[in-house]
């Protein structure tokens, strides 16, 4: 039959072709077992093979002036590596490191349990004397040996610790999660800052070599025809920091000044500065924080490791005003020249309650420029009934307040910008009155920002309306100085017309230069400086200090945000800071002598 | 006799069903062997292997006694209901980070298991009546659909090792079925030019192959360009495919298919099965004496690479015999599926014979380190219930289907 015969061949096909594979098998096999055999053999005998893990060296950061700001160094642990009669060899080196072997012998335990194949880290971060004592002693302990790891290090300790960050030993938890990515036990991992925000960079990758152990898993030597692999070091981070602004800044908040200073170049988004104070030393996490030294950090009123330069929201105070100035002025509201109705005499009434200005003997009838210039409350607060909290919210979501910048740091904060739903499902329906956008108007109330919010807002006025994105870093390059990633510029323009930003800058540079403007501790001489200070009422406490600028007015490089908590006005304590900021950075770009910089910081 | 509608118990396949339970004995030994370790928390294992076994050879006897017919009328709605189960498991709990298996009264089973049985006689339905020798590329458009939607649904759980035993069953029935090689070798080339892409010489190369066989197999100008429409297409895109994945997960499949470059990880598994198959030697080290395994060097000794623990302790001579039983119980299966008058049947026997194959080779491959590595079970020695009980089933069918091979 037709049929049949086809089937036949078709099955003799089939039939030749499983043979063929199972003979390449038998081929393989054979080659294993008969022609290597004896090789094999060697190093199944009492499980010769071991494999040592070579760990990648962490990546550099730089700060854009090349000074090296987290680097690594090595450091030596005794680990256990063999399976079964690891007892003897634990309680010598217990006697000889001065350790408690019954501890020690319960901890192995407790960690063999769960990943019974994996190396222990009896001891970590041994000192050069304790590495000798164990050098000097490793033909009394089979199944242990020295293992190098690479450990944070941070050369100007706590300086830009928040931004940097810091790794810390991964727990189990992210043990479970990473172990497919090849973490292992004891690795470090980036945890909070850029350290965390880059870990896939920074991280490398690790080697392995393999070497050959005797029956008592002491090492003999490496395998021969199993090749060396060697370890990859992660990428090398080149930040957008001046270190010299970075340190200046650093250096400003003294005294237990808590507070945040924000600097960044308007121009492209590069953060030239961020601080963040109180701030903490990240090597006591890389050698592995002691339970002291953590409640201290955790439980310390002043929160050392909150990042309040995107974590820490506030009321921006009268910073806030060139915001209502410019719903109003693209609004139609007003014009530069208009007068509004109520002039100045210290106070206002809307509804039953009274709204005070800052001045009690009052600012008088004042155009819009010399309202922002005197930050006088009670015309702000006619702009706040005009606009209604519609308006006031409007623009602040279209300029982007209200949402995160972007920045490439973990867990920045969005602030808060309430619109009329929010205060509908807070107060209920028309249960809140006109007092509510009159507070708004002045930056009071709900409203809530983070320092880095407002540097970047007011660079993007001085920068005529476009937002440049705020980022870190400059460029990657990896370990051999390959270019990995050039930095990543993003804008968009704020939506607010040319017309009316000319305007507020004029009225930014009047706070700073004009006579009786409220920003006038942050003048330089020779360039103008564009500013505006704010004192943000605070419920729990004295008022916080503010003060944000760009410089020079019409062609900004900086631009600055300082906050300090509790300080009263922004006047006093937050605008010479930013000063000084603002006039060392001009001097290094050459704008400003450096000479008139000797002078101006003269006391 | 005529008891259970078959002709003779001459006809019952008793050279197959011997080399099956050589196998499985083999098997219970190579578990109890496989967890004798320095390890705790391997007592009794293959107590349950032994419980396992009892369950799939009651499994046999009953798919040897129920006619086959039965599975050709119902084939349709076992194959719903098996696409119904991947589904299911893919929307159920992770377990040990893919969705893989069913939780069912305390006991686990893998949906995909039972979907390659169905995904059988469901192909076999639909193609057992056609002369496929006439069929062009759009004739096998549905056959491919019968068999990409089991496939496509395990790869997402992600289980790749056994999403492609559905290609190699699917290739081996149309095979059978008289689809012309030559078409098949064109229904594999867009996978050929996945892997060629990445570099441009074997690109080139790869497609001035492919023109030239057009010309050498006198193709249709329009077949043809389907074909190098569709090669280019897959082709071009890969690339892309590749840039998209994650930095980890373009590591993966390195890894999978050259353990090398993972000396930690796969490849470590690698080298320690080498050393424990090659360890063996000529005679084996003996039952029980293993020590590769003893002291826990191996991975998944009782399950994956169980054929690494065997080679240790039985050496040579032990892998020759194994391989010889395999050898014997596929070709008994080649017989029957060659003596079956109805295609149907012959069918399902090339389904089930292509998927036992795939498994032994590709298990027995990984664990040589020449072939990637994939969590993919040996049939009746690795450890696990559903897998042996699928087994012992898929062996009771092809008896079956040897006992009535004279019905049409």
């Amino acid at each position: 039959m037709a049929q049949d015969y086809k089937n036949s061949s078709r099955a003799a096909a089939a039939l030749i072709f499983w043979m063929a594979a199972l003979s390449v098998l038998l081929i393989r096999t054979a080659q294993l077992q008969i022609l290597e055999g004896s090789r094999y053999k060697n190093y199944a005998r009492q499980n010769r093979v071991r494999k040592v893990a070579i760990p990648a060296a962490r990546g550099l950061i730089f700060s854009r002036d090349s000074v090296i700001i987290a680097e690594s160094k090595p450091a030596f642990n005794l680990v256990l590596v063999a399976v079964r009669d690891w007892g003897p060899a634990v309680i010598t080196a217990s006697r000889l490191l001065g350790l408690d072997s019954s501890w020690v012998k319960q901890e192995i335990n407790s960690q063999r349990r769960s990943y019974p194949k994996d190396p222990v880290s009896i001891v970590r971060n041994l000192s050069p004397a304790q590495v000798a004592v164990i050098e000097e002693h490793s033909d009394q302990l089979p199944g242990l040996r020295l293992a190098t790891e690479s450990r944070r290090k941070a050369p100007y300790g706590s300086y830009a610790s928040h931004l940097i960050g810091y790794t810390s030993e991964l727990n189990s938890r992210e043990y479970e999660r990473l172990r497919e990515r090849g973490y292992r036990l004891g690795d470090f991992l980036g945890k909070a800052g850029l350290e965390k925000q880059y870990e896939d960079l920074l991280r490398g990758s690790d080697g392995c070599e393999f070497v050959e152990v005797d029956a008592k898993g002491r090492e003999q030597g490496n395998i021969p025809d199993l090749e060396r692999l060697e370890p990859v070091p992660g990428a090398n981070l080149y930040l957008t920091i001046d270190w010299r602004l970075q340190q200046l800044a650093e250096s400003l908040f003294v005294g237990g000044m808590q507070g945040s200073a924000v600097a960044l170049d308007p121009r492209t988004g590069q953060i030239l500065a961020l601080v963040s104070s109180p701030n903490f030393n990240p090597d006591l996490f890389s050698t592995g924080i002691s339970a002291q030294d953590w409640d201290r950090l955790a439980n310390d009123p002043s929160f050392p490791l909150w990042d309040r330069a995107i974590r820490s929201v506030y009321p921006p105070g009268s910073t806030f005003k060139v915001f209502t100035a410019a719903a109003a002025l693209d609004g139609g509201l007003i014009d530069e020249k208009k007068l509004l109705p109520k002039a100045c005499h210290g106070a206002m009434r809307i509804g039953n309650r009274v709204f005070r200005c800052w001045k009690p003997s009052g600012h008088g009838s004042l155009n819009l420029h010399e309202a922002i210039v005197q930050s006088c409350d009670v015309y702000f607060y006619q702009l706040g009934q005009m606009l209604g909290v519609q308006g006031i919210s409007d623009l602040c979501l279209k300029v982007g307040l209200g949402s995160r910048t972007g920045i490439d740091l973990p867990q920045e904060v969005p602030g808060l910008v309430p619109t009329i739903s929010w205060y509908e499902k807070r107060l209920g329906r028309g249960s809140w009155g006109g007092g509510v956008p009159a507070n708004l108007s002045i930056g009071q109330g709900e409203l809530l920002v983070t320092p880095l919010q407002l540097a970047v807002m007011y660079g993007a006025v001085g920068n005529n309306g476009r937002l440049f994105q705020p980022h870190l870093i400059l460029k990657t390059e990896d370990y051999q100085g390959e270019l990995l990633e050039k930095e990543k510029l993003a804008s968009h323009q704020l939506g607010i017309s040319s017309h009316t930003i000319a305007i507020i800058k004029q009225a930014l540079a009047g706070v700073v230069n004009q006579p009786g403007g409220t920003g006038g501790s942050a003048r330089i001489y020779g360039v103008e400086v564009a500013g505006k200070t704010g004192t943000a009422q605070n419920p729990h406490g004295d008022d916080h200090s503010w003060f944000v600028a760009f410089a020079p007015k019409d062609d900004p490089v900086i631009s600055v945000a300082v906050l300090v908590e509790n300080a009263g006005h922004g006047s006093a304590v937050a605008a010479p800071l930013a000063g000084k900021l603002i006039r060392q950075y001009l001097a290094q770009q050459g704008i400003t002598k450096d000479d008139n910089l000797k002078v101006a910081a003269a006391p | 006799m005529k008891l259970f509608g078959f002709h003779s118990s001459r006809d019952f396949d008793i050279q197959l069903l011997a080399a099956v339970l050589i196998l499985v004995c083999i098997g219970i030994l190579a578990v109890y062997s496989a967890t004798q370790t320095d390890q705790p928390g391997f007592e009794g294992i293959w107590l349950k292997q032994l419980v396992s076994l009892a369950i799939g050879l009651a499994a046999l006897l009953v798919a040897v006694i129920i006619p086959y017919r039965y599975l050709e009328a119902f084939a349709w709605p076992i194959y719903g209901l098996s696409l119904v189960l991947l589904v299911v498991v893919l929307l159920g709990p992770k377990h040990m980070n893919t969705h893989r298996w069913i939780r069912l009264g305390g006991q686990m089973f893998q949906p995909s298991e039972i979907a390659k049985m169905a995904t059988i006689f469901a192909l076999a339905k639909l193609i057992y009546r056609k002369d496929l020798g006439r069929a062009g590329f759009l004739g096998i458009l549905l056959p491919l659909a019968i068999v990409v939607v089991p496939l496509g649904l395990v790869l997402v759980e992600p289980d790749l090792g056994t999403s492609l035993s559905f290609g190699a069953l699917f290739i081996a029935m149309i095979f059978w079925q008289g689809y012309p090689v030559k078409n098949i070798l064109y229904l594999l080339s867009p996978i050929l030019s996945m892997v060629a892409v990445f570099s441009m010489p074997s690109w080139i190369g790869f497609m001035i192959l492919l023109l030239l066989s057009f010309w050498f197999f006198r193709m249709k100008f329009k077949h043809a360009s389907w074909i190098l429409v569709l090669n280019t297409v897959i082709g071009s895109i890969t690339p892309f495919l590749w840039q998209g994945l994650k930095d980890y997960q373009r590591m993966r499949v390195m890894i999978f298919l050259n353990p090398g470059i993972d000396p930690r990880g796969a490849g470590w598994h690698v080298l320690q099965s080498k050393i424990a198959v090659g360890s063996g030697g000529f005679w084996g080290q003996g039952f029980l004496e293993g020590t590769q395994k003893k002291l826990s060097f191996l991975p998944e000794q009782h399950t994956d690479f169980i054929f690494a623990t065997f080679g240790e302790e039985f050496g040579f001579i032990g892998c020759f015999i194994l391989l010889l039983l395999f050898f014997w119980l596929v070709y008994r299966g080649i017989v029957i599926a060659r003596q079956a008058r109805n295609r149907f049947a012959g069918l399902s026997a090339v389904g089930i014979l292509s998927v036992l194959g795939y498994h032994v080779i590709l298990n027995i491959g990984m664990a040589l380190g020449i072939l990637p590595v994939t969590g993919i079970p040996l049939p009746f020695l690795s450890f696990g219930g559903s897998a042996l009980i699928i087994n012992l089933m898929m062996i009771g069918l092809l008896l079956n289907i040897g006992l009535r091979r004279y019905e049409y």
